[in-house]
C-alpha cells in the first residue's frame, strides 16, 4: 500500500518535487530485496494482500460457476455443476456462503483502505490519473509507451470494473435473498429489477475477469506477483517504472536526519510525455522499461516472457 | 358253429344298443338346446357362447321356466330372473339379476372372462343352492321362485367386487401396472378396502367413459367437495354450461390410472407441465385470448426455476410455489374475477400464504406472467436494455483494447527483430 508521496505543484512550470516520509523510506528499504542468487527483486504485495486476492479470486470463481449453473441449468456445464454439488439446494447454499465470504472480504477491503487514508494519509495507487487517459488516446496511434506507477491502466480497469460489479452484485443479491425486507423499504419492482441486474452484472464481471484481467496477467505477461508477493526488477522496470523509481529514491535517503525529505523529480513530466529520450535519472533502468509496453528498440527476449 | 354263432349275436346286440343310446342322447340334447334357444328367443336376446361347461349329467328333469345351463353355459338363462338376489354374510342383499340392456350392451363378450369363479355349473360358491334352482322338487320347496335367493359365501359385497376386479389384470396388464403407483392402490394396501378399483370407475358391465362430462362426475362419487369446487371454477363452468372439450377434467390433471396424490412431491414438481400442457399451447389458448407466456415467465422466475430444477437429480426439498398455489386448486378463476386468488385485491393475501410477513408492496415484485416491454413494464424494460448495453459496451472496450494491444506488441516485436538483424 505504499504510495508515491504527494507531489507538490507550486506552479505549473516549476519542477515537481516529491516528499518522502521516514515511513516511505523504511518501506522502500524493506521491500527492495535480493534473493540467494544475488538477483534483486521487489516485494510488491504483502501476505495480507495476497490472501485477500486469493479469497476474492476463489469466491468469484465459485460464485461464477454456481451462478452459471443456476442461470443456464439446462446446459451441459450447468447441469454438471448441479449434479456435482448435489442439486440446486446445495448449489444455492454454496452460492450464498461464498457471496457472504466475498461480501465480508469487500467490507474488510474498504475498512482497510479507510484506515490507510485516515491514519496514514495514503490514498493508494488505484485512482485514475492523467497518465492513464493519455494511454487511451495513444492506444494504437503511437508507439510511445506510458510509464506507470504502482498500478498500470489495465490493473486499474480490472479493479474498478470488478469492484463495481461486486458492489452491484452484492446489493442485488441481498435484495433477492431477502425479498421481504427489500419490499418493506423499497417498491416491490426492485426485486425483478435486481434479478435482471444481478444476471447481467455477473456476466460483465465474468467477462472482465476472463477477458480483461486474464489477458493482462496471464497472456500479456505471466505475472504471479499477487501470489508470491514478489516481482523481479526487470518486470518492475517494464510495468511499474515510476514505483521502482520512487522506491529507489526513498531508499536512497534512508540515512537522512530530517523528515520528510523533499527532493526534486526532474524527469517526471517529460517521461509521461516522451519516454524515448533517456532522462538523467538516478536509476539505470530507463531503457528496458519501454520494452514492456511497446517500444520497438528493446530486446525481444524480454517480451517473450 | 355254435362257437362262431354266439359271438356274432353278441356283437350285433352291442352295436344295436350303442346306436340306440347315441340316437337317444343326440335327440335329447338337441331337444334341450332347442328349448334353451326358444327361451332366450322369447326375451329377444341372441345367446352368446360362453365358457365351457362340462356336461356332467344328461338332463332328465324338466326345468320349470328355463333351459338347462348345464349344456349351454348360458348365464342369462338364470340371471334374467328379476328377483334373483344374493345375501352376503353381513346381511346385505345384492341383486344377481342382469337387465336385458345391461346384458346386451356389455363391453366384453363373455361373462366368465371376469366371473371366472362361476365358470362351472353348479357354481362353486353355492353348489347346493345352484342345484335347487332347477332340481327344486328334491329340495322340497313349493315354488322355484323362492329359490332365487342365495346365500353367498362372501363377507360383503365389496369382497365380491374385489375378487372380480382381480380378473381385469388377465387382459389389461398394462393398465394394471400403471395402477401400482396410484394413490388409490396405495390406499388399498393400507387396508382401506373401499379405495377405488377398476369396477368402481368403469362400472361392472357397461364400460364407456368417452363422455368428458360423465368422466368429471365419476370422481365426485368419493371426492364430492372437490367436485363442487371444480364445478364453480372457470374450467368446471365451461364444461358444464358449454360442454367445452378443451377444459381439463379431473383425470387430465390427476391422471386416470396412475393417479398420484396432490401431496406427492412429483405432483408438485410436474405441476407446471400439467398446466402448461394446455396453457403453453398456442392453438388452444388463442381461442380464449390467454397468453402462452405464462409457462416461460414462470420458469424464468424464482419459483418456476426452482420447480424445474428440483426435478433434476439430487434435489429433494420442494417448497416453492407451483401454479395451483397461487391460482387455486379446483376453484381456479380468471385473474379478472374479483374472487380469484390472483386478483389484484387478493394477491397480497395469496403471497402471504407462504411469505407470511409480506407487505403491501411485495406483490409488486410479481410481473403477472408478463415479459417486460415498453407497454407493460417500461421502466424495467429500459433498465434491462441499459444493463445489457453496459455489458456490451464494456466487453467491446475490453476486446478492442486487447486487439490493439496485441497488434502493437506484434508490430513492436517485428520491428525490434528487424532492428536486431540490422545491428
Amino acid at each position: 500500500m505504499s504510495t508515491p508521496a504527494k507531489k507538490t505543484h507550486s506552479a505549473r512550470h516549476t519542477k515537481p518535487t516529491i516528499s518522502i516520509s521516514w515511513r516511505d523510506a523504511v518501506d522502500a528499504v524493506t521491500r527492495m530485496r535480493t534473493d540467494h542468487k544475488g538477483a534483486r527483486y521487489i516485494n510488491r504485495f504483502s501476505t495480507a494482500v495476497a490472501i485477500e486476492h486469493f479469497v476474492f479470486m476463489l469466491a468469484i470463481m465459485v460464485l461464477g460457476l454456481t451462478g452459471f449453473a443456476q442461470t443456464f441449468y439446462s446446459s451441459q456445464l450447468g447441469s454438471g455443476i448441479l449434479v456435482l454439488l448435489g442439486g440446486i439446494d446445495s448449489v444455492r447454499q454454496v452460492h450464498h456462503a461464498f457471496a457472504f465470504i466475498l461480501g465480508f472480504s469487500t467490507v474488510y477491503h474498504v475498512v482497510n483502505y479507510l484506515n490507510e487514508v485516515v491514519v496514514y494519509r495514503r490514498f493508494g495507487g488505484m485512482w485514475f490519473d492523467k497518465n492513464d487517459w493519455s494511454l487511451l488516446f495513444r492506444l494504437g496511434a503511437s508507439p510511445k509507451p506510458v510509464r506507470f506507477g504502482r498500478y498500470t491502466f489495465a490493473e486499474k480497469v480490472s479493479y474498478w470494473v470488478i469492484g463495481a460489479c461486486i458492489l452491484i452484485l452484492g446489493v442485488t443479491g441481498l435484495v433477492q435473498g431477502f425479498p421481504i425486507w427489500a419490499a418493506k423499504i423499497m417498491p416491490g419492482a426492485v426485486i425483478p429489477a435486481a434479478r435482471l441486474f444481478h444476471r447481467w452484472e455477473a456476466v460483465l464481471c465474468v467477462v472482465a475477469v476472463l477477458v480483461w484481467h486474464l489477458y493482462d496477467v496471464v497472456f500479456r505477461k505471466f505475472n504471479l506477483s499477487i501470489f508470491t508477493g514478489n516481482m523481479s526488477l526487470k518486470n518492475m522496470e517494464e510495468d511499474h517504472p515510476l514505483e521502482l523509481q520512487f522506491l529507489e529514491q526513498a531508499a536512497s535517503v534512508i540515512d537522512s536526519k530530517a523528515w520528510p525529505v523533499v527532493i526534486e523529480l526532474p524527469q517526471e513530466e517529460p517521461v509521461a510525455a516522451s519516454p524515448v529520450e533517456t532522462p538523467k535519472t538516478v536509476e539505470p533502468v530507463e531503457g528496458p522499461k519501454d520494452a514492456a509496453t511497446e517500444s520497438p528498440v528493446e530486446t525481444p527476449a524480454k517480451e517473450e516472457k | 358253429m355254435n362257437k362262431r354263432h354266439t359271438p356274432s349275436w353278441k356283437v350285433l346286440f352291442l352295436l344295436a344298443t350303442l346306436a340306440l343310446t347315441f340316437v337317444s342322447v343326440s335327440l335329447l340334447s338337441s331337444a334341450g338346446s332347442a328349448q334353451a334357444l326358444s327361451g332366450i328367443g322369447q326375451a329377444g336376446v341372441t345367446p352368446t357362447p360362453t365358457g365351457e361347461v362340462p356336461p356332467t349329467e344328461v338332463a332328465a328333469q324338466p326345468t320349470p321356466t328355463m333351459a338347462s345351463p348345464h349344456q349351454t353355459g348360458d348365464c342369462y338363462a338364470c340371471h334374467s330372473q328379476p328377483g334373483m338376489t344374493g345375501t352376503t354374510q353381513d346381511g346385505a342383499t345384492y341383486s344377481l339379476y342382469i337387465s336385458e340392456d345391461h346384458y346386451k350392451d356389455t363391453t366384453h363378450s363373455s361373462c366368465v372372462f371376469c366371473h371366472s369363479n362361476q365358470k362351472t355349473y353348479p357354481h362353486a360358491t353355492s353348489p347346493a343352492q345352484s342345484c335347487g334352482v332347477c332340481h327344486w322338487e328334491t329340495s322340497g320347496a313349493p315354488d322355484p321362485k323362492g329359490l332365487f335367493e342365495f346365500t353367498l359365501p362372501y363377507e360383503d359385497v365389496r369382497a365380491i367386487q374385489l375378487e372380480i376386479n382381480g380378473e381385469c389384470k388377465n387382459c389389461h396388464e398394462e393398465v394394471f401396472n400403471q395402477l401400482k403407483d396410484s394413490i388409490h392402490t396405495r390406499t388399498m394396501t393400507k387396508e382401506n378396502r373401499f379405495a377405488p378399483v377398476c369396477v368402481d370407475c368403469h362400472t361392472a358391465h357397461i364400460i364407456n367413459l368417452v363422455d368428458r362430462q360423465l368422466g368429471a362426475q365419476l370422481c365426485s362419487k368419493c371426492h364430492l367437495a372437490e367436485f363442487i369446487s371444480y364445478e364453480t371454477s372457470v374450467h368446471g363452468v365451461a364444461l358444464k354450461e358449454d360442454n367445452n372439450q378443451d377444459v381439463p377434467i379431473c383425470a387430465d390433471c390427476h391422471g386416470s390410472h396412475n393417479v398420484i396424490g396432490p401431496r406427492d412431491s412429483n405432483f408438485r414438481l410436474d405441476a407446471f407441465e400439467m398446466c402448461g400442457k394446455c396453457h403453453a399451447d398456442r392453438d388452444i389458448m388463442e381461442k380464449y385470448n390467454i397468453s402462452t407466456d405464462v409457462l416461460s415467465t414462470y420458469l424464468d422466475d424464482f419459483h418456476g426455476r426452482s420447480a424445474d430444477l428440483f426435478g433434476q437429480p439430487g434435489a429433494a426439498k420442494v417448497t416453492k410455489a407451483a401454479c395451483y398455489d397461487c391460482h387455486g386448486v379446483h376453484n381456479i378463476l380468471p385473474p379478472s374475477d374479483p374472487d380469484s386468488k390472483v386478483s389484484s385485491a387478493n394477491l397480497q393475501q395469496t403471497c402471504e400464504a407462504c411469505h407470511t410477513d409480506a407487505g403491501s408492496s411485495f406483490p409488486q415484485a410479481w410481473l403477472s406472467h408478463k415479459r417486460p416491454s415498453l407497454q407493460e413494464q417500461p421502466i424495467l424494460f429500459i433498465f434491462n436494455i441499459l444493463t445489457i448495453a453496459a455489458v456490451v459496451i464494456f466487453s467491446a472496450f475490453f476486446v478492442l483494447y486487447i486487439v490493439l494491444d496485441v497488434r502493437r506488441r506484434i508490430a513492436g516485436r517485428i520491428s525490434s527483430k528487424t532492428g536486431q538483424g540490422k545491428s
